[in-house]
């Protein structure tokens, strides 16, 4: 019920906000109607902030996402005791352009939120984004890593996940934006935004050793709507990932949409990974989201807009 | 005053205490308290025959001890200072003939046993030191109490905070330190409190031997207690002394007992009492021996001798625990011994939790020496505290890049519990956490199975810590390699060795190579079908 709420008044909102700004009119309108089965995503490239910037307005802005005293949670990766040069956690630059984005776009109040592997204050230290989002009123950084900040929910379409824990903060706030760094992952292929999101619940031990990883992802993604993926791509961890140290690419690309299927599936083309072309229908996990219908991993049927900044 | 005096230590030694944490503060010395104890300097020193240039900052107490006595007891100590405040707790039994020497030789005795075993090899100086002692109460037991506390007084914050948006309050939270020996150690702690029912500071006065030490140096400080002509005898000053260091003349004064609390002078009825500096050291009502007999005094050169004899002659000096690993850059384990004196400062600043006060794992003889206890916690390549803060040397002092290269042990795999080796899952944690690359994959009978490149692995722990296997960790780290230099650096050992702990992505390639049909060493592999579709990075289908 509350997350067709939520996407009615956001539909709303993209057409008012869209009739408001004749300019960016017919590629509002375009973006706004995902019923007509087309996932609409950005892709940018330049500097990390100017293009994070950039492909969250060609989406029309962060107002068609965020509503005026709205609680926002950003999931960025933030799971390592890495400076942000070693490609493992997501530029901090990207994360606090959202940040600010979404309090510009009048939201009450941001959190940044992850569950770090590592013992937590050195990764919030050491990934910078804590430090850069502190200069934003009303934008908090914290790494939750103690059950009681999770609450169990159903995986009512799951295939092999019934039930999963997640961060009550995510639960209880109305937008939440994921900002996965691109990086390979030894487990899953890649990591990029529907992988990332495993950093908001709390049994990843159960994902990992005791049902097929790839379909749990797709599951968790069903139960937990993201309204938002901003690849952080500026850079990529073609190899090594997740913890690295690896190859790093460096796309110097924003990939931004509101299918987390789609933004992956695009992710997946600016790199080789492991020195390979990889097509999207090739990662499990990717697939197997795009199996339930939580999005398209059909590049091809995808209306990419493209932009250099 | 004295009170006034002790609370700002104890509270100094307090705030010290917690400043020993990440960040470590680089201006503030937070082992200050164990650097200016003596008896810690002389027993380390001793026993490693070692010169520790930081512990020599004990040298100041020595000298303010020769000039003023041995006020250190009476106002620095933090254990004299907790059992004056808690004696109030406990009841008092003064039938200990206090004036007695019998009742204050045994720390002489105790001292000098620890010297000869010292002098032997031997420091069992942590039994008995009461700085290395409170530290290690602190530890083991305040530390995580403080820290229960605060959580709880956080998770009843916590709704209240929520519903006034106070959103940091709402989602502040602490590691909850945990520790082994803690109950112990309490026991230990409360039982040298209890001794306050004997007599007052019944440990100073008796047992400790860092006071016996002081005392040693004392006798001849400036500050004499003097008693004038209008004292009538009244005894109340020999009765209340809490060291019972005024016989029962009471004009005259046991030097080496006095620790200038003033209290005789403040309740003498007379007033009669008075402390002034006096540079005539020899005032005939100032005894200065130690009254100590011929008999003792072999009979603890005897002791001593005997538990050094003993405690190297258990299998511990040639056989460990097959577990047991210790904190990166601790010395080889005999000069490690020997210079610990474990006042738990590195299981207080680490990172992770891991470091853990051993109970038998090495001995009797290395209780409370920390080990590393990787399925509690990884030790993070990221810190090297617990060296930075050892302050006997125990631990080096290790700079990142050297701290890197001081490996731990090697892990190993157990196949027989290994998910993917004994149900073909495909749980690659170990891999995911190694920090150093030390997990690879090979194929074997159409799996990836992973193995430990044992010249790779550091013996961090976190693939043991994380590794998802209910009850004993699949993988596990052993002591086997692990490098313990009592000086030069690791990181040419780690070299001589040919050991790799530079995390650079040569497993990745390697997987990538073997993916296009080569191996590593250049031989063509042909595989069925069927192992071609394996053949695919983890995640990936064709």
């Amino acid at each position: 019920m509350k997350t067709t709420r939520r996407e009615f008044i956001k539909k709303g909102l993209v057409l008012g906000g869209a009739i408001g700004a004749a300019p960016l009119l017919p590629l509002a309108a375009k973006t706004s109607f995902s019923s007509t089965g087309q996932s609409t995503v950005a892709l940018v490239t330049g500097s990390k902030a100017e293009a994070t910037r950039k492909a969250v307005q060609m989406l029309g802005g962060m107002e068609a996402f965020v509503k005026k005293g709205s609680r926002v949670i950003l999931k960025p990766n933030m799971s390592f005791p890495h400076a942000p040069e070693r490609a493992t956690n997501t530029s901090p630059e990207v994360v606090s352009t959202i940040a600010r984005m979404c309090m510009d776009a009048g939201a009450k109040e941001v959190l940044v939120l992850d569950f770090p592997f590592n013992r937590p204050e050195p990764c919030l230290r050491l990934s910078g984004i804590a430090d850069m989002c502190k200069q934003i009123p009303n934008v908090y950084t914290f790494a939750l890593t103690e059950e009681k900040f999770f609450r169990s929910i159903p995986v009512p379409k799951g295939k092999v996940v019934t039930s999963v824990k997640i961060m009550k903060d995510v639960l209880e706030s109305d937008v939440l934006i994921s900002i996965p760094t691109a990086k390979s992952h030894t487990t899953t292929g890649v990591s990029l935004g529907m992988k990332g999101l495993m950093g908001i619940m709390w049994d990843r031990e159960y994902f990992h050793s005791k049902v097929d990883i790839n379909q749990a992802i797709a599951d968790l993604v069903s139960a937990v709507k993201i309204d938002l993926t901003v690849l952080d791509a500026s850079r990529a961890l073609a190899n090594g990932g997740p913890s690295g140290p690896g190859k790093i690419e460096k796309p110097n690309t924003i990939i931004a949409g509101c299918d987390p299927v789609a933004v992956d599936a695009l992710g997946m083309t600016l790199v080789d990974w492991y020195g390979q072309k990889f097509q999207a229908s090739q990662v499990k996990h990717i697939a197997a989201a795009h199996a339930m219908g939580l999005g398209t991993m059909d590049v091809n049927a995808i209306r990419i807009l493209k932009a250099q900044v | 005053m004295r009170r006034f005096v002790q609370t700002l230590f104890l509270v100094l030694f307090t705030v010290l205490f917690f400043l020993a944490a990440d960040p470590l503060p680089s201006s503030i010395p937070v082992d200050l308290f164990l650097k200016l104890d003596p008896l810690a300097a002389l027993t380390t020193m001793l026993a490693s025959r070692q010169i520790h240039a930081a512990l020599l900052l004990s040298l100041i107490t020595v000298a303010a001890t020769l000039i003023f006595g041995r006020f250190f007891c009476g106002y620095v100590c933090p254990l004299g200072t907790l059992i004056d405040f808690s004696k109030q707790l406990f009841p008092q039994r003064k039938t200990l003939p206090g004036e007695n020497a019998s009742a204050r030789q045994p720390k002489y005795y105790l001292l000098l046993a620890l010297i000869v075993c010292c002098l032997l090899g031997f420091n069992l100086v942590y039994w008995l030191d009461p700085i290395a002692f409170v530290t290690r109460v602190y530890t083991l037991l305040l530390y995580p109490f403080v820290f229960l506390l605060l959580n709880s007084g956080l998770d009843a914050l916590r709704p209240l905070a929520g519903k006034l948006q106070l959103v940091t309050l709402s989602h502040q939270q602490f590691m909850q330190p945990l520790f082994y020996l803690n109950i112990l150690t309490l026991l230990i702690f409360s039982g040298v409190l209890f001794l306050n029912y004997f007599a007052e500071r019944f440990w100073c006065r008796t047992i400790c031997p860092l006071g016996a030490l002081l005392s040693v140096f004392s006798r001849r400080g400036m500050f004499k207690r003097q008693v004038s002509d209008a004292c009538n005898r009244c005894m109340k000053c020999h009765r209340e002394c809490p060291m019972a260091a005024i016989p029962k003349e009471p004009e005259e004064t046991v030097a080496a007992e006095c620790i200038q609390c003033l209290h005789c002078s403040a309740i003498c009825p007379q007033s009669a009492i008075s402390f002034k500096p006096l540079f005539n050291s020899a005032l005939s009502t100032f005894n200065t021996s130690l009254d100590l007999s011929r008999r003792g005094l072999f009979l603890s050169l005897g002791a001593g001798a005997l538990a050094a004899v003993s405690l190297k002659t258990t299998p511990f000096t040639k056989l460990l625990s097959p577990r047991l690993m210790r904190p990166p850059g601790a010395l080889p384990e005999i000069s490690f011994l020997a210079k610990c004196i474990r006042c738990g400062e590195c299981m207080k600043v680490c990172l992770t939790n891991t470091l853990q006060p051993c109970l038998w794992e090495s001995g009797l003889y290395g209780l409370w020496s920390p080990r590393i206890v990787p399925r509690l916690a990884g030790c993070d390549q990221t810190c090297s505290l617990c060296g930075q803060v050892c302050p006997t040397g125990a631990i080096r002092a290790l700079p990142l890049e050297e701290k890197k290269n001081a490996k731990l042990g090697t892990a190993v795999i157990d196949r027989e519990r290994c998910l993917v080796w004994a149900e073909n899952k495909l749980c690659l944690i170990c891999d995911e956490q190694c920090p150093y690359n030390a997990i690879v994959f090979k194929w074997q009978e159409g799996f990836r199975r992973p193995f430990v490149s044992a010249n790779k692995c550091n013996g961090c722990g976190f693939c043991e810590e994380k590794c998802p296997v209910k009850g004993e960790s699949a993988i596990t780290v052993t002591p086997e390699g692990e490098i313990r230099l009592a000086q030069g650096s690791y990181q040419e050992a780690a070299q001589k060795l040919q050991l790799e702990f530079k995390e650079d992505p040569g497993t990745d390639k390697f997987l990538f190579e073997e993916n296009k049909g080569g191996t590593p060493g250049g031989e063509k592999v042909q595989g069925s079908p069927e192992a071609e579709v394996e053949k695919l990075p983890q995640g990936f289908s064709r």
